[in-house]
């Protein structure tokens, strides 16, 4: 029930993104007509010409802007496609910090992604690994201050993976009393990945581990 | 000199018509189309050199368009508008189309392919425009 539900919310975004995308492209084209109309006229025949066209870069500027957006989206739908697929995991976390950062950013938070030189793929479920990464994220920017960093990175084999969610700044309230609640409210969907959540111990840096196993084929 | 001759096809007109004046401002002679059916009328009555054609359309879908053209006017370019994140366009490639651009398009780049679409039909349609 559960697969027929996600199926459903992905299927629903993945068509709106696209109808968001045929929508930008007529005002793009709109602007552009505009551009081009303005661009036969002399100076001297319309005094906002130049206003004119600054209003119209940034209309074209916003739009892309919303095009990105949409793809990201776009492509935050089709990861719910299969219960079961080959992830990048660098990829992966990419993609969080472009859904997230301006949610995190909000809170006075930065979010990124360690770089990353190759890939790291896993058979394991896409949309429920973003579910994870973005409560582990969440309960983060609870315990964090202002001007903190959320920085993400992952290192492993195709068997398993581990994901640190590293915290870098203040903690104003505890990560360990934040994460007994959380572990049992992603309990099912942990199992069902399956993957482990600990508060990273030291020496390794303050944060929260994921720690990935592959996912059992198919039958 | 004629003009080049240019069918746009999509379902939304707002963006065929704007996109069709811009076309016109740039020396190009345009029609326009909503289905793919009004598509096929206007390619018999009067073949384009190019098409500009939407592979998501209610009714017959761009591919089957796609093919029709290529069956019956195989010098016909049809360049091809598909949406981010689909692999339509790479099976237009396969059955024919000379190019795929996403949506939404910038016109320089729509610009550059139909300077290579224009010199291929030019080619293939020798003794037209002199």
């Amino acid at each position: 029930m559960r697969d027929l539900e996600i199926a459903f919310l992905a299927k629903i975004t993945a068509s709106m993104t696209h109808e968001i995308a045929n929508s930008l492209a007529i005002i793009l084209e709109s602007a552009g007509l505009l551009s081009d109309i303005l661009n036969l006229s002399q100076e001297s025949d319309f005094p906002h010409r130049e206003k004119f066209q600054r209003i119209l870069r940034n209309i074209n500027d916003q739009v892309k802007r919303g095009v990105d957006i949409s793809e990201r989206l776009n492509q935050f739908a089709h990861s719910m496609d299969e219960p079961v697929a080959e992830v990048n995991i660098p990829e992966l976390l990419d993609r969080v910090v472009l859904l997230l950062r301006r949610l995190v950013r909000r809170r006075g938070i930065e979010l990124a992604a360690a770089a990353h030189d190759q890939d790291l793929v896993i058979r394991s479920d896409p949309f429920r690994l973003q579910l994870v990464l973005a409560s582990v994220i969440e309960q983060l920017t609870e315990v964090l201050t202002e001007g903190s960093g959320i920085i993400l990175q992952a290192q492993g084999t195709p068997q398993e993976v581990t994901i640190l969610v590293e915290a870098q700044g203040v903690q104003k309230v505890g990560l360990a009393e934040r994460m007994t609640p959380l572990l049992a409210t992603l309990q099912e969907v942990l199992e069902a990945l399956p993957a482990r959540l600990a508060v990273a111990a030291p020496p390794a840096a303050p944060g929260v581990v994921m720690t990935v196993s592959a996912a059992a084929p198919a039958c | 000199m004629e003009k080049m001759r240019v069918l746009l096809v999509d379902d939304e007109i707002e963006f065929v018509s704007a996109l069709a004046e811009r076309l016109n401002l740039r020396g190009f002679d345009t029609a326009t189309a909503t289905s793919g059916e009004e598509a096929l009328q206007k390619v018999a009555a009067s073949p384009p050199h190019v098409v500009l054609l939407d592979m998501l359309m209610p009714g017959m879908n761009g591919l089957e368009v796609l093919t029709r053209i290529k069956r019956d006017h195989p010098e016909i370019k049809v360049i091809l508008l598909t949406g981010r994140g689909s692999w339509d366009g790479i099976q237009g490639i396969r059955e024919g189309a000379y190019d795929c651009l996403m949506k939404p398009i910038q016109i320089e780049e729509l610009m550059q392919i139909m300077a290579g679409a224009v010199e291929g039909s030019k080619e293939e349609r020798p003794g037209e425009g002199e």
